[in-house]
This record gives structure tokens, sequence and C-alpha cells, in this order.
């Protein structure tokens, strides 16, 4: 007895030394479940095969990457592979991997299942959208149980910023025996595990044996579970949070009114960050009156995205350039210093008379599945109604929107593209003229010169160099207005600690986080 | 009426063969390209599009698309859900259940609300009090689901906690917790139902009460309460499980807007992401079941007309 009472006393003054007064509440605390509240159903966990938001929310913690972005920098840094080297010519990348990984089945992370990985994603049959990102890619070779080679045709330098997510996600040799189905079942080698999965409801739980520990060298996830949960209705998304039924929200419909309204409520915490993805006024250059570049230019001067970002998202936006504000590292122009960027009505109006036009009349297609989208329709209609536009809304469905822009049968529409965090595979494919989802037919010599350059070569200095032209090229070509960045939000309830918001709102940062009691 | 109910029976599939004509032709009128949908935003390679179209055979004729998914259906199947890639019997039977026990809660909490309302309503002799009973059915039918929802959260679920928000057990397996559960969802759903079922009782009432036998009753001298109960209401509730049919009919298809904002899993959202998805399959799916249920649903109603009129026959 008297022995216990010394021992406790003694554990007191360790924890005491370890832990200064005060810091007990930061302590990582292991155990429970957390429980995410998302708006859209979960339609589909086969990671190379996924397309929804939805799935990836999940995804993020079952699959992973070779490599992986830090949330918080948005830097590579290693993963899976805990080293790489990239021969001279930029066409051979040589990764190692790390030995303690595993797979939830138990079975060692090898070579063998990188390779499979890459085959897989590649073959027609699998039907992956990521086969066409992964097109350089010549052949994966295996060199010894943890060496991987891969060999492209031709330098393709956004090649590593590919590598990280679970769009990419390494799974076993043979996945597809071995799982059953992949769009409802998983085996990955990330922090959790598939327990449950309906498409309204999905539990994960702890992988024991995963890899990666915190700094103090304790083996991570934290919590023993996480759930998520599909409520569609952002209001009753809110109202979640704050009675207490999930600790976290996130993604989107966690927007600047949630944002507002749960500023400040006891019990909860709210997170932003700046989005890489922007919103923009798409245009098609096979019409009239798109095809002439004045009227274009006149499109951007009449366009005042600092107004547009105070109105739709409350200020909580900036205007757009082509390369997010955050990417610091790839020196994004400031819009104020790029051309036709400076709001000019008059200007605007001469060179509507100069291309010989009188009201430029056309009409808008907003996105239906963004909400500002609508709102930001109407104050465009408004602004460029001042400047000698003609102006007018169109409203369809989603199926009906898609289909529409993808056979380019539109004047013009407002929608969100999504952000990387390599600038080719920022603007490649929207503004190259063979560029996959180049729907508004902009073709010019000079940027698909820049662009070819910025992606093959493998020299960081002379890429930026390549980009800070890119930029203004486009600002004075007008592929389309890029019109704001604006912020993404989390928010959770206080007993959640160590989530961190990304500005790919990504998940990882989940099993990081744990419950104070 | 064996006889009867075997001929009403036969056309059950009749009905089902020409509401699914229906929404299958409308489906494909709209514009909208599933294969596209499946694949997403950002995936627009035409090799994979036309890959995906071949293999749910969205390349055939409208026609023969229709045609072959009837022959699967003859024999049991109701297909895959282009946008799940799972079967559509699995979809649908997993959301059924939802559905149904919300179905049922909204109903039973709007008879027994209704009924008794009406009846009071029909039989009182204060105008004044007619009068605010008669508006307060009008706002029960004219407050939007929506709102009633969101509101019916904030005060019970978030500020006083008393319900829980987003627990739906299963009725068979946990019937308390599942009372609970579906407290809120099945009181929005059953506000504007109960209006409409007690306007119509008080109507109903109101029409009996000036008949002769009623009059007789009175005048051999019965109580006014059982000149009521015996009389009155007895005579006055074919009209009115007429109307709770058809309300349960609807009710069994699934309420979109309250599902929505309860975050019920249930018919009514798989139906409506099958629509914004174009999920063919999968809306037939839903449309061939709420179809089946609003059917049988008005052939109970039509045999408790036997029950309660004994003029009434099926021969």
């Amino acid at each position: 007895m008297r022995k216990r009472s010394i021992l406790t006393a003694l554990s007191v003054a360790l924890v005491a030394v370890a832990f200064p007064s005060g810091a007990q509440g930061l302590r990582p605390q292991p155990g429970g479940t957390i429980r995410v509240g998302i708006t859209q159903e979960i339609l589909n966990l086969d990671p190379h095969v996924a397309t929804a938001f939805s799935s990836f929310q999940v995804l993020d913690l079952v699959y992973e990457g070779l490599l992986r972005l830090d949330p918080r920098t948005l830097r590579l840094e290693p993963n899976l592979a805990e080293s790489w080297s990239v021969s001279a010519d930029g066409l051979t990348y040589v990764f190692r991997l790390r030995r303690d990984a595993t797979f939830h089945d138990g079975s060692q992370v090898d070579a063998t299942d990188v390779k499979y990985t890459f085959d897989r994603i590649l073959e027609p049959a699998t039907r992956s959208p990521q086969a066409s990102f992964l097109e350089p890619v010549r052949e994966v070779a295996v060199v010894d149980p943890f060496t991987v080679r891969i060999t492209l045709k031709r330098p393709y330098a956004p090649f590593l910023a590919l590598l990280a997510g679970a769009g990419r996600g390494i799974v076993p040799v043979n996945f597809e025996d071995k799982v059953g189905d992949p769009r409802t079942r998983t085996l990955g080698s990330g922090p959790y595990r598939l327990d449950r999965f309906s498409t309204s409801a999905v539990r994960l739980v702890k992988h024991d044996r995963y890899w990666r520990r915190d700094g103090a060298g304790v083996r991570l996830p934290y919590a023993d579970a996480v759930e998520y949960r599909v409520i569609p209705d952002p209001a009753t998304l809110r109202a979640a949070v704050r009675a207490g039924e999930v600790e976290l929200i996130v993604g989107f419909g966690v927007d600047v009114t949630a944002a507002r309204t749960l500023a400040g409520v006891q019990g909860l915490r709210v997170q932003s960050a700046p989005d890489l993805a922007y919103s923009l006024l798409g245009i098609n250059h096979e019409r009239p009156p798109f095809n002439d570049i004045r009227i274009r230019q006149a499109l951007s001067l009449a366009v005042d995205r600092g107004a547009l970002a105070q109105v739709v998202y409350s200020g909580r936006a900036v205007p757009a350039g082509p390369i997010p504000p955050t990417l610091e590292a790839w020196q994004p122009v400031a819009p104020g210093r790029l051309p036709y960027y400076t709001p000019d009505r008059a200007r605007a109006r001469q060179l509507i008379q100069q291309a010989g036009q009188g009201r430029v009349s056309f009409r808008i297609l907003p996105i239906p599945t963004v909400p500002e989208a609508v709102q930001m329709a109407q104050v465009l209609r408004e602004q460029l109604n001042a400047a000698g536009f003609a102006v007018e809304i169109e409203q369809t469905d989603f199926a009906t929107f898609l289909a529409r822009w993808r056979g380019s049968q539109f004047d013009a529409f407002v929608s969100l593209n999504g952000g990387f965090v390599d600038p080719d595979l920022h603007l490649y494919r929207h503004v190259h003229s063979s560029g996959s989802t180049n729907v508004f037919k902009f073709k010019d010599a000079a940027v698909d010169a820049l662009l070819e350059r910025g992606r093959t070569t493998t020299d960081l200095g002379q890429r930026v160099r390549v980009y800070r032209d890119l930029q203004v090229q486009l600002a004075e070509k007008v592929p389309f207005l890029f019109l704001n960045y604006a912020d993404v939000f989390a928010v959770s309830r206080t007993s959640l600690q160590g989530f961190v918001l990304s500005s790919t709102r990504t998940m990882t940062p989940v099993a990081e986080s744990w419950l104070a009691p | 009426m064996r006889s009867y109910l075997a001929e009403r029976l036969w056309q059950l599939p009749a009905v089902l063969l020409v509401v699914s004509g229906l929404v299958f032709s409308v489906m494909h009128l709209v514009p909208g390209d599933p294969a596209q949908l499946l694949l997403g935003f950002e995936n627009t390679d035409p090799v994979q599009l036309e890959r995906v179209r071949r293999d749910f055979g969205l390349d055939r004729p409208v026609l023969v698309q229709y045609g072959r998914w009837l022959g699967r259906v003859v024999q049991g199947d109701l297909g895959v859900s282009v946008r799940t890639g799972r079967a559509v019997a699995e979809i649908v039977s997993e959301a059924f259940p939802y559905t149904v026990t919300l179905a049922g809660y909204a109903l039973a909490l709007a008879v027994i609300v209704a009924l008794p309302l009406g009846v009071w309503a029909g039989t009182t002799r204060s105008r004044g009090a007619d009068a605010v009973v008669q508006a307060v059915f009008l706002i029960g039918l004219s407050v939007p689901a929506f709102w009633v929802g969101s509101l019916l959260i904030l005060v019970f679920s978030v500020e006083l906690r008393w319900f829980p928000l987003l627990t739906y057990p299963h009725p068979w397996r946990d019937p308390l917790g599942a009372l609970r559960g579906f407290l809120l969802p099945a009181v929005t759903l059953a506000i504007p139902n109960a209006a409409a079922i007690a306007r119509m009782v008080r109507a109903s009432v109101l029409a009996v009460r000036g008949e002769e036998y009623v009059r007789v009753a009175r005048a051999k001298g019965l109580s006014e309460g059982a000149v009521i109960r015996r009389h009155v209401v007895r005579n006055a509730l074919v009209p009115i499980v007429t109307l709770i049919g058809i309300v349960a009919g609807y009710l069994l298809g699934g309420s979109v807007v309250v599902e929505q904002v309860f975050a019920v899993p249930g018919l009514g959202r798989a139906g409506l992401q099958a629509i914004v998805q174009r999920d063919y399959p999968l809306l037939q799916g839903v449309v061939l079941i709420t179809t089946a249920a609003f059917v049988l649903v008005n052939l109970v109603v039509d045999l408790l007309y036997a029950l309660l009129d004994p003029r009434i026959r099926y021969a």
C-alpha cells in the first residue's frame, strides 16, 4: 500500500515535470471516435477510380502515396518512399521505400506493390481518371524489394507532385482478388481501415501497425475510429456540429455562412485557409463576341474582382491571378500588376467600340453545384452591363450544365476550377490548345510553347521564370477570367485537438488529431 | 370479393409498365449524360467515356435500353446503379426501411391529432373556436417543411438537446430509439398531412351531421356523445379513409425535403440523387417500388370501405 502511494506520487511528479502547468490539455489522448460531417454521398472507395471529393475525404485516411504534401506548407515530403533521386535528364526516378509500412492485412509494402499500383492505374480496363496524369510513364521496374525505378517517356516536371495523395495510393499486388469489390471494400496502408460502408455513413477503425509516429515517438493515429456522416443540408450540417453530434465539419457546404454563424459559438473553433481552387468566368472562343481579343480584354477590364470578393464571399476571398497566392515559391504576380486586371469601364467601352460592336450581349451559365456561382453571375451581370455588355443568366441542373460544358455549348459560364500545387497541373489542361479541359477552345501558340517548356524543364529556377511570363501572357490574352481564390473553412468542436485545415482540404491531419476528455 | 382482388392485383403490372415507361422516356428527353457524370468534371477522355457507355448499354437506342431493362426486371433483376456500381435492389432495400418507418410514424401522428381535432371542429357550436381551428389548419398546410424542420432541429436538437440529430435506429431492433430518433422528421412530415386530414374530417362530419338518420338518433334520445360516435363519425369515415390512403401512398414514396433536411438516408433522397446523377436504373428502381407501394396501399383502402360500410360490396 505504502509502496503504491510512493509510486503514484513519483509518477505525478514525473508528469508535472514533463508537462508544466496548463499544458496537460495539449497532450495527445489516445482512443475515442472522431465524427465528421460531410455534405455529399460517398459513392466509390476505389482510390484509382473515384472522382468525388467526398470519396477522397474517406480515402485520404485509408490509402497513401509514395510522397505526401505537408498540409501546412504544401511542400512535398517523404511518405511510403523515404527518399528519391532524379537523373540529370529528368527521365529516371529512383525511389527507396521505407521498410516499416504495412497494409491493413499485415503484409509489408514493397516494390512489387508499387509496380502493381502504377500498372493498375495505367491499365485501360481500370478506367482510372488518374491514367492521363501518369501517361508520360514508360516503365516501372522493381530494382530490389525496397527500390523502384520509374522511367518516363519525356521529362515531366510535375511528376513528383503527382505521387502525393490517395488518388495514386499504393495498393497490394492482386489488389482486386484480395479485396473483392474495391468500390465498397478497401485494402491500403493508411492510418485507418474500413469497418463499415454505406453511401450515407462510413466508419473507419485504426490501423494498429501504422508506421508514422508523432514528435514524441508515439504511434499514430490517436483516435480508435473515424465516422463520416452524410448531411446534405448545410443548415443541418451546422446544427450537427453545434449539437455535438459531430466533432468536425469540413469541405463543401462549410462556407462563409457557416464561418460567420458559428464564429464565437461556445465550444466551437473555426479555421480557415486560402483555397487553391478558383472561381472563373469561362468564355467560348469559337463564338462571337469572344473570338475577338479586344472584347475579351474589355471583359477583363469591366470586372471588379475585388468588389466580387466583397459581395459574394464577404471579403473572405482575393482577386485571382493564374497562380494561387499561397504558392509563394512560384512567385505569383499580384493581380494589381497584371495587365487588364485593374477595373476600367471607360477603357472597356473604348475597346468594345474599336471592335466595331454596339452592345455585346451574351449569356452566363452558373454551375448549379456551387452555391456562390449564381450570386457571382448576378454581380458580374451588373458590373458588365455597366460597361457596355448585355448579360443574361441562364440556369440549368448539373447534368445539363456538364453536358453543355463538355460540348462547349455556352457563351460563358461561372464555375470553380480545382487547384494544384504545381503550376503545370494547375494550368496546362485548361489553357493548352490540346488541354483535356480546354472547353473554352482557347488556342495560342505562345501560351502553348510556354506550357511545354514549363512541363519539360526540370530546373526549378527556369520553371519559375517560364510561369512568370505565362501569367502575364494569360492576363493579356484572356483564355477566361480568373476571378477569386476564396477561403476554405473547417468548424470543429474544441474537444477535437490537433486538426489542421489545409488549403487542399485533405483529411490526413485527422490521423494526428485527438479528442480531449 | 376474391375475383375483385385478383383483378386489382392483375392491374398492378400494367400500372407499373405505364409509369416506368413514362419515367424512362422523360429521363431520356432531358439533357445530361450519366457516363460523363460518372467520370466526373475533370476526366474527359473520349475513349473512357465510350467504354462506360458501352458497359452500361447507354450507347444503345432508348427503346432497346428500355426493353432490356424490362426483360431483366421480369426476371427479378433491377439492374446496377450507374453511379455506384451497386445493385439497385440492394440500394433500394437499404433505403426503404427508413422511409417506411418515417412514413408510418408520420401517418400515425397525423391521424392521432387530426381525427379528434377534426371531429371537434365539425361538431362545435362556437363559431369563434371553429374559425381559430380552421386558421390553424391553414397554417399547418402552408408552412414549408424545410422551415419547420430547421426550426425543430435548432430548438430541440441544438438548444435543448432533447432529441438526437442523425440517429435513426432500425425500428425492430431498437423500437424506443427509433421512436425518439425519428420523432422530429416525423412531426415535420405529419404537420401538413394532419392539417389536410383534419380539414377533411371536419367537412365530412359537418355533412353527415345534417343527415336525417342523425336527427332520428337524437330523437330516439341518444346522448350527443353517442350520436357523434356511433352515427356521425362512422358514416363520415369513408372519404377520410380515402384521403389517409392517398397520404400514405405519398409518404411511402419518401419525402425529399424532410429526408434532405434531417439527413435520413431514405427513398426520397435516393430518388433525388438518381435524378441529379441521371442514374437511370436506380431511378427506375425507386419509381417501381414507390408505384407498387402506392397501388397496394390504395387497394387496402378499397377493401377497408367494405368493412366500414356494409352497403359497399365487391362482386
